[in-house]
């Protein structure tokens, strides 16, 4: 048999099935539609892409209603949309392979890239909402935790907004750890009553194109009209515990936007002191399955549609200038190490802010590092 | 359908190529054709079984490949003969070209064995993954029918999926 035709009809769609789905890389389906038209018909009438999606995410089954029924993913910026049964069909196949290879294949901790904006603050920057970040509820002598402002009614909530590290996020879980104040008399527990959680996109399209802007003045205002809410969860109720309290999503939620609302509702502790209700928190933390580096979104509108991206050049702000930082006193190796962990997320607001705070007069040494040579110490100040 | 005698019984087949191999009825009945046929004609004569579908080349490798199985099966099933089994395997895939491979999925599947069957589809898949597009057609023998408009355009419009494939030198 020196031309046995073609393969998918010889063997038949069930045998040709079965060698297909012992590909696991969404890429090798792909490929696999371009070999012939035929073949893409045989992979998008079986979905294929789907089904791999489903091996490799089992999380994604939950999700899709909002590939298929809402339609909120365009695999690619489209300036009409085919409304055909068989380009819904491309369409959806196009969106699940780029999911499996686009979101993480592990899930992270660590999917908070920034803070925000916090609804009120008691004492800023002391007790701000970049405390959150921070495990620990103390770093050296000083407490970290964020306090909201306080109330005499009970009943006031409170919102805390994140930017995730990616624009689209499979979200599963958020922790969130009230604040005891071991500084007060009798340790009072400072949580809420319960809590519920938020996730969208900017309201205005030009705020997520700005990475940079005065990140240190926004994050006691209250922010929270700047963003369209997409997803709203169920209530949790919180524990008076000094404890990570764990929040799982009844399902996973795709965050697509990337940012992300802990509401927390009503106060269940007075401060001796003054007499008003507060909430302090010590730590949030977002775990989940964000897109890996190279893979993007685009907002389309403001219903939460977006387009899927991908970026074959990694965009990297990451300083390559540890040179620059050694050599000089504690103050500095504090910063790189502080602004080094957070450099990891790439966030570029982070690093102005730092910046701004210990090295006023000298932004240029970090942000040119990469282009220029070390600078010495003495030519930093 | 035991037999009277403690002989083993065997069972003729004759392949496409009117070649005729005479194998232990035990590695007969591994294929699920041969097996569905005999159930259903228990007085079957000793007539050779006609596989039209078979050239004599697959099927000495399918004998092979269950003589081997059983004999794997027939010890203990420890880490050791698993590893003994897969071995066998990828040497016997590794010694098949892609027109061979092909050909004795075809007679496995048409002779209904299951096991091998997995194995092989298995095998196809790891023949073409992260390969070009152009070494998927010529491996199956597909012609492309995208005019090269539309081949640009799936690919511009899945960019991702088209890095990093691995160079032809086939």
């Amino acid at each position: 048999m020196d031309n046995c035709g073609d393969f998918i009809q010889l063997l038949g769609p069930d045998m040709s099935m079965k060698i297909l789905m012992h590909l696991d890389n969404p890429a090798d389906l792909i490929r696999v539609c371009l070999v012939s038209s035929s073949w893409r018909q045989f992979v998008t009438a079986n979905g294929l892409c789907k089904e791999l999606c489903l091996k490799l995410l089992p999380e994604i089954s939950s999700v899709a209603h909002t590939i298929e029924v809402n339609n909120l993913i365009d695999p690619v910026k489209l300036k009409q949309r085919d409304g055909s049964e068989l380009e819904c069909l491309r369409r959806n196949q196009r969106v699940y392979a780029f999911l499996a290879r686009a979101l993480n294949p592990f899930t992270r901790k660590d999917c908070i890239s920034e803070a925000i904006s916090a609804s009120s603050t008691d004492n800023y920057p002391e007790e701000s909402i970049h405390n959150t970040l921070e495990p620990q509820d103390r770093i050296e002598h000083r407490a970290s935790y964020w306090s909201s402002e306080g109330q005499n009614d009970p009943a006031v909530s409170e919102t805390l907004i994140y930017k995730l590290m990616a624009k689209m996020c499979l979200v599963t879980e958020i922790h969130v750890q009230p604040f005891q104040a071991f500084f007060q008399y009798g340790f009072p527990i400072y949580s809420s009553k319960a809590v519920r959680f938020r996730m969208g996109h900017p309201r205005l399209l030009e705020e997520l194109h700005s990475d940079t802007g005065d990140s240190s003045t926004c994050s006691h205002k209250f922010a929270d009209n700047k963003f369209i809410w997409t997803y709203i969860s169920p209530e949790f109720p919180m524990v008076q515990e000094n404890c990570l309290q764990k929040f799982k999503l009844p399902e996973p939620v795709l965050c697509i936007g990337g940012f992300l609302q802990v509401e927390l509702l009503g106060r269940v502790q007075r401060q001796e002191m003054d007499g008003l209700y507060y909430i302090c928190i010590s730590h949030v933390q977002i775990v989940g399955r964000p897109l890996l580096p190279r893979f993007d979104i685009e907002m389309l509108d403001a219903t939460g549609r977006c387009a899927l991206k991908y970026l074959p050049e990694t965009k990297n702000c990451m300083l390559s200038s540890s040179g620059s930082a050694k050599g000089h006193n504690g103050a500095y190796s504090l910063f790189h190490t502080f602004t080094a962990r957070l450099l990891l997320r790439g966030t570029r607001g982070w690093e102005q802010m730092i910046l701004n705070t210990l090295i006023p007069a000298s932004p240029a040494c970090a942000n040119d590092a990469d282009d220029e040579p070390p600078l010495h110490p003495e030519n930093c100040s | 359908m035991s037999t009277a005698t403690g002989k083993t019984k065997k069972i003729t087949l004759r392949t496409a190529d009117n070649q005729e191999f005479e194998v232990d009825e035990a590695i007969a009945m591994e294929f699920g054709t041969v097996k569905t046929f005999f159930d259903e004609n228990p007085d079957a004569s000793e007539e050779p079984i006609p596989l039209p579908n078979v050239s004599s080349k697959c099927l000495s490798t399918i004998i092979e490949y269950c003589k081997s199985h059983l004999a794997f099966r027939a010890h203990d099933s420890s880490s050791s003969v698993e590893d003994e089994a897969k071995a066998y395997d990828e040497d016997l895939v590794k010694a098949q070209d892609n027109e061979s491979l092909k050909e004795v999925i075809l007679a496995a599947n048409y002779l209904n064995i299951k096991g091998m069957l997995d194995m092989l589809n298995q095998a196809v898949a790891d023949r073409i993954k992260n390969k070009s597009v152009e070494y998927v057609r010529r491996f199956f023998g597909i012609e492309n029918d995208y005019s090269p408009e539309e081949e640009a355009e799936i690919r511009a419009q899945n960019e991702w999926a088209f890095q990093g494939v691995d160079p032809d030198d086939d």
